[in-house]
């Protein structure tokens, strides 16, 4: 590309209002194409909202926001999804009444548009071996037949980022990844982001409570506190900034 | 499809050929109107059992198709032509009621369909060109390649066949990537939006489709009746598809065909036997729901459940579907409910 990269994901002056209480308070954030970008902060501080905004959930009250330099602020959740955004939601929700490999197989007919063809079943077939490729891949193979609702929190996340994965996002938004595992699941996410993000360079946006797993996964973290941005930075130099270590120390004392 | 579902559409296909023999023609008029009630619901099955999309006014296009066919039957249309033209009116109208029900869902969505099906059914009661209150009698199918339809015979074979299609239609569209998007949208319509798909656009085709299929019935039983009606858009005829569908169980492609004819067959006889027979379909109608949420063709499934003393409860066998009216008729769900920290055993590990 001889262009300059154009940035993942870009937020301008993003305000958001709740029935009177400002959630973003004029936001901004941008994240370079490839980077594994992390948005911390106290419970609310905006960061599940900010989320919303950005996959089209919430439409802001005042500013943009632009994925792969697009303008993505009127899009319909539906389209963003087609300008390159895919989300895991903090508590994962699958199709929980289909198996594990049908709930693959609805996101992988949605991503090859054949998900509106009701005359014949190729594109059921057709979906068969990404089918089998993306549960290969996020080690749920074994667990192809088994019912959604059946599965641990953490296996049922895990299929939440397999159905994300193959939508062949540009900007993959993974809304606390490893809330409610336990301490095995959380290394094993952190192990197959950060190797998803080694192999294809895939932009992630997250949000985490557990410090071990930011530390561990972003290359920059932006601050979020009561709907404002503290600070965005190396991973390094934040966790050493005063105003963070007291928002941070404020909220557990 | 496996060997064991052919032999049985094979059973049924002969069944079906050797039926005016067996019953006596006396009697097939009944058969004819079960076989369009097989189709009827089969098509309110695809927003109810697939789509969780609760239609009550699937009259409307049922009645659309059955008055096409009238009009058209005056001008001697061919049966094909008819029956097809009754299939586009029917689905023309659905999607326009989809397109005034756009934003609408669960109970909004419900009572609109009903108020359209109402309206239209009243409006047809007062157009002249539709033989207001009377309706238009004197319905017959011309003559195809020979075949006359005022043998009961005949008709017979008329109606299964343009049922067997439609039920084929349906059946593709089950099988069909759409009918597994649209499985994934009643279960979960926002978490659908964020694969990329445009929900509201795949119930407004989900809507039109059963539209088309209501229109056909409607166009089938123009001709078996020989006259019809505004009752035919009467809110009671969008009522008794939904009571068929929970009957035979609608997480079933054959639950709605099930129920049908069973409800058919049970309306028949107690129209001999008694006055009050709306009385005892609604004690059975509520024993079903009780006892058997899933419909009758669960049966063999909390049989099942019970031998194994399932945990799951019944209708939870298998692979099988679990849902009920109720979901369809809830508002769109802002946030599921939270996944339980501890997983429910699977059915395969509580059986011994």
């Amino acid at each position: 590309m001889n262009a300059p990269e154009p940035l993942a994901v870009e937020v301008r002056n993003v305000v958001k209002r709740f029935a009177g209480n400002t959630a973003l308070d004029d936001v901004e954030l941008a994240v370079p194409t490839g980077q594994v970008h992390a948005v911390i902060g106290p419970n609310g501080a905006g960061k599940s909202t900010l989320f919303g905004v950005i996959a089209g959930e919430h439409r802001p009250d005042r500013g943009s926001v632009h994925v792969a330099g697009r303008d993505v602020t009127s899009m319909s959740a539906h389209r963003r999804v087609k300008a390159g955004v895919a989300r895991a939601f903090q508590v994962a929700r699958v199709f929980s009444e289909m198996t594990v490999e049908e709930n693959v197989t609805a996101a992988v007919v949605a991503a090859h548009d054949t998900s509106r063809v009701f005359w014949s079943g190729r594109g059921l077939r057709r979906a068969r071996q990404p089918v089998a490729d993306a549960l290969e891949q996020m080690g749920l193979a074994d667990l192809r037949e088994r019912q959604a609702r059946a599965l641990s929190q953490g296996d049922r996340k895990r299929l939440e980022i397999a159905m994300a994965l193959v939508l062949e996002p540009k900007l993959l938004l993974l809304d606390e990844p490893t809330a409610g595992m336990s301490p095995e699941e959380t290394a094993a996410t952190v192990e197959l982001v950060r190797e998803l993000w080694t192999r294809t360079g895939l932009t992630v946006l997250l949000t985490e409570h557990d410090m071990q797993v930011v530390f561990g996964l972003a290359q920059q973290l932006t601050v979020l506190n009561r709907g404002h941005v503290l600070c965005t930075g190396d991973p390094g130099v934040v966790r050493e900034r005063d105003d963070v270590k007291e928002i941070y120390l404020g909220a557990s004392a | 499809m496996t060997r064991r579902g052919l032999a049985g559409l094979a059973v049924l296909a002969v069944l079906v050929v050797v039926w005016p023999q067996v019953i006596g023609s006396g009697q097939l008029f009944f058969w004819d109107t079960a076989a369009i009630a097989v189709l009827f619901a089969t098509s309110v099955n695809l927003l109810f059992g697939s789509g969780g999309i609760p239609s009550f006014g699937q009259a409307a296009f049922y009645g659309v198709g059955a008055y096409t066919v009238a009009k058209v039957a005056g001008h001697a249309w061919p049966v094909p032509a008819a029956l097809v033209l009754a299939v586009l009116v029917g689905g023309v109208v659905a999607f326009a009621t989809s397109l005034i029900t756009w934003r609408t869902t669960g109970l909004a969505f419900a009572m609109l369909t009903l108020a359209i099906a109402q309206a239209l059914y009243t409006l047809v009661e007062k157009v002249n060109w539709l033989g207001g209150y009377n309706g238009l009698p004197g319905i017959s199918a011309p003559s195809l390649w020979g075949v006359n339809f005022f043998n009961q015979a005949n008709l017979w074979y008329l109606n299964a066949v343009w049922v067997a299609l439609g039920l084929l239609a349906f059946w593709r569209i089950r099988r069909s990537p759409f009918g597994h998007t649209l499985n994934a949208i009643r279960q979960d319509p926002q978490r659908a939006a964020f694969l990329g798909v445009n929900v509201r656009a795949y119930r407004a085709v989900a809507f039109t489709l059963a539209g088309c299929g209501a229109g056909l019935a409607g166009g089938l039983f123009a001709y078996t009746n020989q006259i019809v009606s505004p009752a035919s858009l009467y809110w009671t005829e969008s009522a008794t598809p939904i009571i068929m569908l929970l009957l035979g169980g609608m997480t079933y492609f054959w639950g709605p065909a099930v129920g049908a004819v069973l409800l058919s067959a049970l309306l028949n006889y107690l129209d001999q036997v008694t006055t009050s027979y709306l009385f005892y379909i609604g004690i059975l109608l509520l024993a079903v729901l009780l006892l058997l949420p899933q419909g009758v063709l669960s049966i063999p499934a909390v049989a099942q459940g019970l031998l194994h003393r399932n945990r799951d409860g019944p209708g939870g066998g298998g692979r099988r579907r679990r849902h009920t009216l109720a979901m369809g008729l809830a508002a769109e769900p802002g946030d599921p409910a939270p996944a339980p920290l501890v997983p429910e055993p699977t059915d395969r590990a509580s059986t011994p």
